[in-house]
This record gives structure tokens, C-alpha cells and sequence, in this order.
């Protein structure tokens, strides 16, 4: 499981850049993202819940904010062909 | 011509500028909350406090508040209050009045209900210390990152008795296109359009009065802003409110706007019924190109992938250019025509004659078909929705960059009319320059439902969106 740091980004850096990774996972991979403001980190979380795509999680300890994620999905392709 | 890198590099510093003065450019493209929490604060916060207000009676949540006056008498008094501490109104009036409410708070204080009471309730305190009996009709609460930046703005409506319907609003904004100076017209004029669409949707374009609330980190932005406003009212033939603004803090732009009619709101949401059709007034989404075109200045990556579609980087500059454009355009002639359609103000809805409802697309983008489906319990079908750039819609969605690429600000809107009167309300928005097409239909009433074509799904990734929607075909 690759983990991105993105602490020390300015708010909504970190949302916008872990989004667009999620995009770029392949089904079945892990990925776990780092931040420091949880602004930033609940709104990644819900983010990436809201697709369905994905699942994420959130931890905090000592003010750094863990996000895992497994991508479950690789898009709503099957919407389109169902 | 500009290289990309050039671009990118304009982009960049313009990001630099604008969180220089404060604003959070990039979260547009996330679309981070700046409104306070609605429910989990907002609503249960004032239920408490309309429980401690005894002359202040506060509405539940519309688009605009609307009350019948002489729309010659409505004046408009603008109160600016620090949150925290209550103090002697500047305004004591012996006549009730309305009020447009307008509250930005701390961060820390926004998400919570009691630390939200904590910090407004004196402020409202003071409002209630203004008129005899005060309505709220209208409030919003916004988020700032500063404790320096907090206030309560509310603007005070007194008005005689009278047979028309006056309408206002008050919507508020950090930026429209933070790839452009906030100097620019656009700016203004997209943000005081925005907070308008709300009375033009409900038919409301007459005796048009605009007090702004324009704030910047410098005097001179201000002014500029300022001048912006009074050319913008000019332009749609409105009078611009010299009222107190904020001056503390940083970049803000909006209005509160009042207007009359003399026509009922298109609120018929019982009339809605099967063979009915849904107008759209022009294409949506253009909120898409403004956040790709942005989004290439934290992954330049972006570019090559836009690239491999055959977009360039000035091809998406131009397209974004026009969004804005589209953004900054008041829609006041919707607001003429939309008003042919509707019933005096004494007369009775007539489904041969009067639309039965309408809306205005903006943030929420397609789902607002699903809120119309709900608002008149009906089934409708929808064959498409038409947006600005389906490829940048479709490029976003693609990318990860937005979770909902249909989504808008000061949008067209959506028009649900009787057979009858469909094709006749279309050839008179196509002479006022509008793009209309149907869009869908009403298959039956009693069960709120929407089923819309699968190509929806190449535009929205959010799938709590999605699945209010049944895709076919």
C-alpha cells in the first residue's frame, strides 16, 4: 500500500490531489493518505464515500489525519452499459 | 500565443493573489463547505433561537422571501452587528419589518449548534431591538477561517401594505473565476446575478433595488467593486442602495436584491401533471471548464491528459472564458418572460395558460430534477440535459476533479408547463436570445421518481447523486 503525505498543503490541496489519485488506482489497490487538517481530511473522506468507488476510513492521532482507502470500483462505467 | 507553461504560470499567481486577500480559490474545485452546515447546525440552532426571540418570527428555508407590499414604499436599512455581544441598534423603527439576514462565522464556531446559538444569539438580539415585530424571511450563514472576518449583516425591509409582491434575496460569494482579477466586471456582476436569479425564477423583475455587500483587503478593489456595481445596476435598469459594508476582513461579493411583481410565484407544485414538459432555458454546467482549467495549476499531468482528448490548454481558456461570461449575465429576461405565464396576483392558477412551476440550476446541477420530482411528487422522464461543454463535463468527471461536473452558479432554469403553452414559451425565450429545448416530460403524478438516460452517468461520479435517478436507455 503506497502512502502520500500530504501534510503541510494548504486546504483543499490535499482533497483535490488525493481525489485525483484515487482516480488513477487500479480495483482491489490500497492507498493511504496523510494530512494535518481535518477540514481537509473529512471532506477528502466523504469525498471519496459519496463515489461509491471506493471505501475510506479515517484515523487521527496526534493531529495527523489517516485516510485508507480501497477501491472497490474503477468507475460507474457499468451504469453506463447496464 | 500563449505556451502552456505561460498559462499555467498566469494561473498560478492569480491563486497566489487571491489567497493572498483570503479566499481559498481551490475550493471551488472540491466544493468545500463555505455555507454553515444546514442540518446538523444550521436548523437545529434556529429552533433554539426562535424560541428565545420573543418579537422575531423566522421563516423556514425558501429561495426568496416574498410578502405582498407597495412596492413604492419599500425601503431598505442596513444594520451591520459584530457577533458575540449585543449592543443599541443603530436603527429603532416603529413600523414591523422583514429582515435578509447575512451571518459569517468563525470556523470553530460553525459546527456546532450550541457554540453557533452562542456566538449569534446576541446579534440577533440586537436585530430584534430594530421594529416593533421583525420576519426574518430570508437568512444564510457562511464560514470564515478568520475570528477578525466574523459579523451579522442584516438588512432591514420596511414597507406599507399593498397588492403586489415584492420579492428579495440575499446570496454571497467569495469569487465567481478565481482565474480572473476581482476587478474584473464579471466578478460583480456574476455574484449580484446570482443572488437575482432567485426573484427571476419567481417572476420578479420589476422596481429592482440592489444593496451590495462588497468587501476587499484594499480600499481600491473596493472602490473598483463598487463602480462595478452601480455599472451593473445601470445595465439592467435597477437602483443601486448606497448601504454600510463590512470593511472588515476579506473578499466577499454578493447583494441583497428586492423586486415586485405582480404576478403569483411559479410555485404550483400540486398543478404539475402527466404530459407536462420541462424547459430547459439554456445548456448547464458551467462551473466544469472554470474548475479544469484551474485544477491544471496543482497537476500539470492534467494537461497531457486534455491533450490525449484533443483539448489544449487556450482551447480550455476560451471555453472557460465563456462559461463565465454565461455566469456574469443576468437572466432578467427569463424573469420577463416566465412572468407572461403566471397568474395575477388575483387570480387563479389556469392550466391552459400558466407555467407551474420553475427553478434555477445551480450548485446541485441535474439533481435538481430529482427536488422537482420530490417538491410535486411526479414521475418525469428525462430525455437529456443539455450542458455547456459535455466533453469538460465529462473530461472532469473522467479525471477525479469534480464530484458533480453539471453543476452551476447564476444557472438557466428549468420550466415545468402545461402542453399547451410549452411551445409558445419556448419561441419567446428563442426571441429573447435564450437556447430552449425540452427536456423532459411528466409521465404520472403520485410517485416521486426520475428516470433519466445512462449518459448522466458520464458526468457525475458523487453516487449518492446517481442514485436518485433511474437510468435507462
Amino acid at each position: 500500500m503506497k502512502t502520500i503525505d500530504l501534510r503541510g498543503m494548504g486546504c483543499p490541496e490535499p482533497t483535490i490531489i488525493a481525489f485525483r489519485y484515487l482516480g488513477r488506482l487500479d480495483v482491489g489497490e490500497e492507498a493511504e493518505f496523510l494530512m494535518d487538517s481535518s477540514e481537509c481530511a473529512y471532506t477528502t473522506y466523504k469525498l471519496i464515500n459519496n463515489t461509491g468507488i471506493a471505501i475510506a476510513s479515517i484515523k487521527e492521532a496526534n493531529r495527523v489525519y489517516r485516510i485508507s482507502v480501497i477501491k472497490i470500483r474503477s468507475s460507474h462505467a457499468s451504469l453506463l452499459h447496464a | 500565443m500563449e505556451s502552456n507553461d505561460e498559462i499555467v504560470e498566469k494561473i498560478v499567481k492569480r491563486l497566489r493573489y487571491y489567497r493572498s486577500m483570503g479566499v481559498e480559490p481551490l475550493s471551488l474545485a472540491t466544493g468545500c463547505a463555505v455555507k454553515v452546515d444546514l442540518l446538523r447546525v444550521v436548523y437545529p440552532a434556529m429552533e433554539e433561537i426562535r424560541r428565545r426571540l420573543e418579537n422575531v418570527t423566522i421563516a423556514d428555508r425558501e429561495d426568496a422571501d416574498t410578502f405582498y407590499g407597495d412596492p413604492s414604499s419599500v425601503s431598505l436599512n442596513r444594520v451591520m452587528i459584530g457577533l458575540g455581544e449585543e449592543r443599541s441598534p443603530t436603527l429603532r423603527l416603529k413600523a414591523d419589518a422583514r429582515a435578509i439576514i447575512l451571518i459569517q462565522i468563525h470556523q470553530m464556531d460553525a459546527n456546532e449548534p450550541l457554540k453557533f446559538i452562542k456566538k449569534v444569539l446576541p446579534a440577533y438580539r440586537t436585530i430584534s431591538r430594530c421594529a416593533p415585530k421583525i420576519r426574518i424571511g430570508k437568512g444564510h450563514s457562511i464560514v470564515t477561517p478568520f475570528r477578525e472576518d466574523e459579523f451579522m449583516m442584516a438588512d432591514i425591509i420596511s414597507y406599507e401594505k399593498g397588492e403586489n409582491v415584492i420579492l428579495a434575496n440575499n446570496d454571497t460569494m467569495h469569487i465567481i473565476d478565481p482565474t480572473s482579477d476581482p476587478a474584473d466586471y464579471r466578478q460583480v456582476s456574476g455574484a449580484i446575478s446570482n443572488s437575482l436569479n432567485d426573484l427571476f425564477v419567481y417572476g420578479g423583475y420589476r422596481d429592482i433595488k440592489i444593496a451590495p455587500l462588497l468587501n476587499a483587503p484594499d480600499e481600491g478593489l473596493r472602490e473598483e467593486m463598487m463602480s462595478n456595481a452601480r455599472k451593473f445596476a445601470e445595465s439592467i435598469g435597477a437602483r443601486l442602495v448606497e448601504v454600510e459594508q463590512p470593511k472588515r476582513g476579506k473578499l466577499l461579493l454578493g447583494a441583497t436584491v428586492l423586486a415586485s411583481s405582480d404576478k403569483k410565484p411559479p410555485t404550483f407544485h400540486k398543478e404539475v401533471d402527466k404530459g407536462m414538459k420541462l424547459i430547459s432555458t439554456r445548456p448547464f454546467g458551467e462551473l466544469a471548464p472554470i474548475t479544469v482549467y484551474l485544477s491544471t495549476a496543482i497537476d500539470k499531468s492534467i494537461i497531457d491528459d486534455l491533450e490525449e482528448k484533443g483539448i489544449g490548454l487556450s482551447e480550455l481558456e476560451k471555453m472557460k472564458e465563456k462559461a463565465f461570461d454565461m455566469i456574469s449575465t443576468p437572466n432578467k429576461g427569463l424573469g420577463e418572460v416566465l412572468a407572461k405565464y403566471l397568474p395575477d396576483v388575483n387570480e387563479d392558477y389556469r392550466k391552459d395558460q400558466h407555467v407551474a412551476c420553475a427553478t434555477d440550476v445551480t450548485g446541485q446541477g441535474i439533481l435538481i430534477l430529482w427536488e422537482i420530482s420530490k417538491l410535486t411528487n411526479s414521475h418525469i422522464k428525462v430525455y437529456n440535459f443539455p450542458l455547456l461543454f459535455p466533453e469538460i463535463s465529462q473530461f472532469a468527471t473522467e479525471s477525479f476533479l469534480m464530484p458533480n461536473a453539471t453543476a452551476g452558479t447564476n444557472g438557466g432554469f428549468v420550466i415545468v408547463a402545461p402542453e399547451e403553452i410549452h411551445e409558445e414559451i419556448m419561441k419567446e425565450l428563442s426571441l429573447k436570445g435564450y437556447e430552449p429545448k425540452v427536456i423532459g416530460e411528466v409521465l404520472e403524478k403520485g410517485k416521486a421518481m426520475v428516470e433519466a438516460p445512462r449518459s448522466v452517468a458520464k458526468y457525475v461520479i458523487d453516487e449518492e447523486i446517481l442514485s436518485k435517478f433511474t437510468l435507462k436507455g
